[in-house]
């Protein structure tokens, strides 16, 4: 993936709503503590999961800094940044750019993984359909070609060209011409050479960052349809589903919560700190329309915390509800931040 | 059919060629009668074909050892490009599953290619005893020797992990060595004295060799865009560093229309294989490159090799600017240096080896050295060298000759381009060669004479830079010719 340039993070930031630049980072690299999760949905970002995860830590510190000697942002005495006027216009600018269209689809499958087995998919059937056997496996990537060697063997070649050429027909039929076109010329094939990302972009006109960006969003929408579709080719793409342990755990507590379990009796079947299940609900919470908050909070419990907090849940504080920590546990006071902000924002 | 017919015979079946170039023949004839052999022969001679026609014809596993990463994949990617599937690489890049599936199924590979550092780990070395090597190359084998300006410490154990191969056929390669250089390799590697020598002049007499002094990096640029305007295409100009090489590609195509592309190990392996498979195919004008490029391409009518850093040392700019002129037609060679080309070379290779103070502190101190080694290169040519049992005495005497060596090196190379006379005899006698050349127009460039660019192609239209990159078809043509089919 081509660095992307500090410009583009001005998407992730608001000029109403201060934000903390090292939330929007662990979302985006998959670094997900409750918490992180938590401001994440706050910030409405939670859909970008995963979806920079090679993202340079050092580097997206120097980059926000970079946007704020830009005046592009400003960072409060908390250390949370927001868009300036200036920035405003930028992020109105970007948003005319193309957009990935299904961000969510990172966090479920390995999408950069997809683009090398696309286009090693592609390359196999190209010279199968020109008889070529002897050539040069242009994608450099062992498990890719572990996964097309087996598929092959259950399938065979001929249904591989089927399949492929006519998902990909049907799904380029519905797509923008110029995208399709971006899509298909980074092809290896048989005496088909692929372009350069540069060239594409000197081209287009388009940013590299921009072609980047239809690649991987036609390559994550192209996974979905194959698997929507019902494709033969779905068993491919089910083999780069993300491992999403933090999400099977968060429901994991949660049925046996609603079995009526208590947190304790779980931790000890499952020898795990109290502390690691109740974060396990929390996040359960954030993942799940329909969480059972009454299993956890009753109405007196709820009363006395919207008593003791200010409106915008933005400025809530533990601190301020402390005095009464007894009744009040952190626990609670975190799922009624996540239950009025259900409430209060749009999902 | 005697078994000269049947190499001939094979050469044509298998590779499609009617004729070695020079030496291939020497060298095959030597391997297949049993005797070890020292190949040293120009770049684009084709020295890889001398050890994949022995695997192939013999039908014995060949074992590589080759010392650069970028060489090794570009050489892999060539056989592969040939169709030929039973081919690894063993190196640092292989992820630990990758490594584990491709040990045990070892002998299923007609062409290992090694890196010399993975023969420090347990599992390799047993894997590789417990196959049949029916030879084993060691490419770019000047390495070996700590005379040579390219020494790689793993190298250094080459000879015992030779005999612990049984001492197999063993077949050394490298473009370049002077007589010491030579002497080494033999005693390195334990080679006994009927070994063969086969040795081929390293001079190509199509490229015309020049220098452009500059007298800074806005007035290289300068010369850099006039030379490619004026040069027929395609050429290749060589950079030691990839910002810089992105940065004048991207003016050099600005300014002249050209069709260029930079290849370095920055990019991507699916970028590197788009540049390399359309320069083959006449898809681009100029590629501008770090030393990464071109080891394996075999394209036959690149005109120039223009280096816009003077490169470190004599060897690798010979062997670079061998990539040029491969049809015989003529080519020309020219390195734009500056006074301040000669003092990064020296930092450069200086801050590669540890000094004396340094080595004081490391030895006193392990963890020092442990850290240390983190973050710079010489460290951690200090671990390495520890690891193989080097004492910090002998280990400074052996870094003290190599900043020699090094520093000699680059003195040669600035003699080289300032030389007053013929600058092809200045190679030749660096290489230990006995004949010499008689100088002539198309020979080389003398002082600072100007270079008659047109003079020298009158033969060889320039390129108009009209042809522009065009817009290929639509998506839907695309996938036409991928599938074959028509809609
Ligand atoms: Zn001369």
């Amino acid at each position: 993936m081509t660095e992307i340039k500090a410009e583009n993070w001005l998407l992730f930031f608001s000029a109403e709503q201060a934000r903390r630049p090292a939330v929007i980072r662990q979302i985006l690299t998959k670094r997900l503590s409750n918490s992180a999760l938590f401001w994440g949905m706050r910030y409405q970002i939670l859909d970008y999961i995963n979806v920079y995860p090679q993202l340079d830590t050092q580097y997206y510190d120097y980059q926000i800094d970079f946007l704020c000697q830009q005046k592009k942002l400003k960072r409060n005495k908390d250390g949370l940044v927001s868009l300036t006027q200036l920035g405003i216009a930028n992020k109105n600018k970007l948003k005319e750019n193309r957009q990935l269209a299904c961000p969510q689809l990172f966090s479920i499958y390995r999408v950069s993984d997809l683009v090398w087995m696309i286009r090693l998919l592609i390359q196999v059937a190209s010279e199968a359909s020109w008889e070529n056997k002897r050539y040069y496996v242009a994608v450099d990537n062992f498990e890719c070609q572990m996964v097309v060697k087996r598929w092959l063997k259950k399938y065979g070649m001929h249904a591989l060209q089927d399949s492929l050429l006519h998902d990909l027909t049907e799904f380029l039929g519905n797509e923008d011409q110029l995208d399709a076109w971006i899509f298909c010329a980074q092809f290896i094939g048989h005496n088909t050479i692929p372009l350069t990302v540069q060239q594409i972009s000197t081209l287009t006109g388009l940013t590299l960052t921009e072609i980047e960006v239809v690649s991987l969003d036609l390559t994550s929408r192209f996974a979905l349809h194959i698997v929507e579709s019902r494709s033969t080719l779905t068993s491919i793409i089910q083999h780069f589903r993300s491992q999403n342990s933090l999400y099977e755990k968060s429901n994991a507590a949660l049925a046996l919560v609603k079995q009526g379990n208590k947190i304790i009796d779980i931790a000890q079947q499952k020898r795990l700190k109290e502390s690691t299940i109740r974060e396990h609900i929390l996040n359960a919470a954030i993942f799940n329309i329909d969480f059972p908050f009454f299993l956890f909070l009753n109405a007196e419990e709820e009363n006395r915390l919207l008593q003791l907090l200010p409106d915008d849940i933005d400025k809530w504080q533990y601190k301020m509800v402390e005095s009464e920590q007894e009744e009040l546990s952190f626990f609670k006071y975190r799922l009624f931040a996540i239950k009025r902000s259900r409430e209060t924002l749009e999902y | 059919m005697n078994i000269e017919e049947k190499m001939y015979d094979y050469l044509k079946k298998t590779f499609g060629f009617t004729d070695f170039k020079a030496g291939q023949k020497e060298v095959i004839q030597n391997l297949l009668i049993g005797h070890s052999t020292v190949a040293i022969l120009p770049t684009g001679t084709g020295k890889s074909l001398c050890y994949q026609f022995y695997g192939k014809y013999t039908q014995q596993t060949v074992l590589i050892i080759s010392p650069l990463l970028s060489l090794m994949q570009d050489q892999v990617e060539q056989l592969r490009l040939n169709g030929e599937k039973r081919v690894v690489a063993i190196n640092s890049n292989l992820k630990f599953q990758e490594k584990k599936h491709v040990l045990q199924n070892l002998a299923h590979f007609s062409f290992i290619y090694l890196a010399p550092e993975m023969l420090r780990n347990e599992d390799v070395l047993r894997a590789i005893s417990s196959i049949h090597i029916g030879l084993l190359v060691i490419d770019e084998a000047h390495c070996i020797s700590a005379w040579g300006p390219d020494f790689r410490p793993d190298y250094l154990n080459l000879g015992q992990v030779r005999s612990q191969l049984n001492d197999p056929l063993t077949l050394a390669v490298t473009a370049t060595a002077t007589d010491r250089v030579l002497k080494d390799m033999l005693s390195s590697l334990n080679l006994s004295e009927n070994t063969k020598v086969i040795r081929h002049s390293v001079d190509r007499p199509n490229i015309y060799l020049a220098s452009q002094k500059t007298v800074d990096e806005k007035d290289k640029d300068n010369y850099l865009i006039d030379f490619a305007q004026r040069l027929p295409a395609p050429g290749l100009v060589y950079f030691s560093s990839k910002k810089q090489c992105d940065k004048v590609g991207e003016l050099l195509q600005q300014k002249t229309g050209l069709r260029v592309a930079s290849y370095h190990a920055g990019l991507s392996f699916s970028e590197r294989y788009a540049v390399q498979q359309q320069f083959l195919n006449g898809q681009l004008d100029v590629i501008c490159a770090t030393s990464a490029f071109g080891m394996g391409i075999n394209k036959q009518d690149i005109r120039y090799v223009i280096h816009y850093h003077m490169p470190q040392d004599l060897e690798s700019y010979v062997q670079e600017i061998g990539r040029a002129g491969r049809d015989s037609k003529q080519s020309i060679a020219i390195v734009l240096f500056s006074e301040s080309d000669q003092f990064l070379q020296r930092r450069l290779a200086l801050r590669s080896l540890p000094s004396s103070d340094e080595l004081e502190i490391y030895q006193r101190d392990p963890e020092i050295l442990k850290n240390a080694s983190q973050e710079n290169e010489s460290a951690e040519l200090v671990i390495r060298y520890r690891q193989m049992g080097v004492a910090f005495a002998k280990m400074n005497q052996i870094f003290a000759q190599r900043r020699l060596e090094k520093l000699h090196a680059i003195q040669q190379m600035v003699d080289y381009v300032s030389f007053s006379e013929c600058k092809r005899n200045f190679i030749l006698k660096y290489f230990d060669e006995v004949n010499f050349v008689k100088h002539g127009k198309c020979c080389c460039q003398i002082g600072g004479q100007n270079i008659d660019i047109e003079s020298l192609f009158k033969q060889i239209k320039a390129l108009k830079p009209e042809q522009k990159q065009e817009m290929p078809a639509s998506y839907q043509e695309i996938l036409q010719k991928l599938f074959k089919v028509s809609w």
